[in-house]
């Protein structure tokens, strides 16, 4: 807390990229390092931020990958699970970032290219299962019991 | 001037391939650092897969926080295009009915013609004429035949063989006829105004 550049909370909340920082961070986004002034700005104050927003119900976490995400304990803002779709796209660009053939294009991943590897891990029967988008988002036609949350199921 | 404009040219290019070499020399050494360095079993990758291929036997997903947008009510405003309802203010459309005389026409049209005769007009043209200056314009043509009634009755009237027709200020044309004489006096319209 010694080499934060803010030394109180209100001097955090009176920063200019707060507001945008908590606006993103409170509908669930990941704000990563190419981010340079939200990321720079939370870096320097987290200690403040955390038992700020454990206030709310959230955790403040800071991944050792290089990214901030607010992570809900309970129901006081709100909070929602990604949904099949987004699961799926999100673990199959993370395993093409993972592939050295990836560095050729300097990390540019085209749409075909994680279709592609998405069909080859799963498997296009799988990928084609029908997906119904309803009011509240995302949903697969897959049994909803296995869709639960992973809180549910502990 | 051209070797200006390819001096600046080269000069922008060479700005973007060392914009576009040095990301990319960062991406790989973030590359270096997160997976050859941390994952150099690859591991990670192999559990990336295993999840992947098994997500339709047992899918996940992860919770994210989800706070709704702050709501701010606004004043109810009227929509600029609109424009507003016709109105006229109130007032009491429907007239009293109030009492008046009756008017007979055709006995006030026959004292016009017994009072001209009277005076001396001796032709239907002349009657006619006299007649329709003391009524309205828009009650001319309507009265020119019944002045011809009202003097045929009051008077014996003379057709020649030949029967002219005359026209009067009005317009109109109408067939001469020459009065004798009195045969019938006629009341005044005064005097037919007092009876009624």
């Amino acid at each position: 807390m010694s080499d934060s550049r803010f030394l109180t909370l209100g001097d955090a909340v009176e920063d200019e990229n707060f507001p945008e920082a908590d606006l993103v961070l409170r509908r669930g986004r990941h704000i990563d390092r190419d981010e340079t002034a939200l990321y720079g700005f939370l870096s320097d104050a987290a200690d403040h931020l955390e038992p700020f927003y454990r206030r709310f119900g959230c955790e403040l976490v800071h991944a050792s990958e290089g990214y901030f995400c607010l992570l809900p304990t309970n129901d006081k803002l709100g909070r929602r699970h990604l949904g099949v779709p987004e699961m799926l796209v999100g673990q199959a660009l993370a395993l093409l970032y993972l592939d050295p053939s990836t560095l050729q294009n300097g990390g540019v991943v085209t749409k075909q290219d994680a279709l592609s590897r998405l069909a080859g891990v799963t498997g296009s029967d799988a990928l084609t299962r029908p997906s119904t988008r309803s009011a509240s988002g995302w949903t697969s036609a897959w049994p909803r019991s296995r869709c639960a949350p992973s809180s549910a199921r502990r | 001037m051209r070797a200006v404009e390819q001096v600046e040219r080269i000069a922008a290019w060479g700005a973007a391939r060392r914009r576009s070499w040095s990301e990319y020399y960062q991406y790989v050494h973030r590359y270096l650092c997160d997976v050859v360095r941390l994952d150099p079993s690859r591991a990670l990758s192999e559990r990336l897969r295993t999840q992947l291929s098994g997500h339709v036997t047992r899918p996940f997903s992860l919770t994210v926080a989800n706070a709704p947008s702050i709501k701010l009510l606004r004043d109810v405003m009227p929509a600029p295009s609109a424009k507003p309802p016709v109105k006229r203010p109130r007032a009491e459309r429907e007239k009293q009915p109030s009492e008046s005389a009756p008017v007979d026409v055709h006995a006030l049209i026959a004292a016009h013609v017994a009072e001209e005769v009277k005076a001396g007009a001796r032709g239907l043209t002349e009657v006619t004429e006299r007649v329709l200056a003391k009524l309205p314009a828009e009650d001319r043509f309507l009265a020119a035949g019944r002045v011809a009634e009202a003097l045929a009755k009051l008077e014996e009237t003379e057709r020649e063989r030949e029967r002219p027709w005359l026209p009067l200020s009005d317009g109109m044309t109408i067939e001469e006829w020459t009065v004798n004489g009195a045969i019938t006096p006629a009341p005044s319209a005064t005097e037919q105004h007092d009876e009624r």
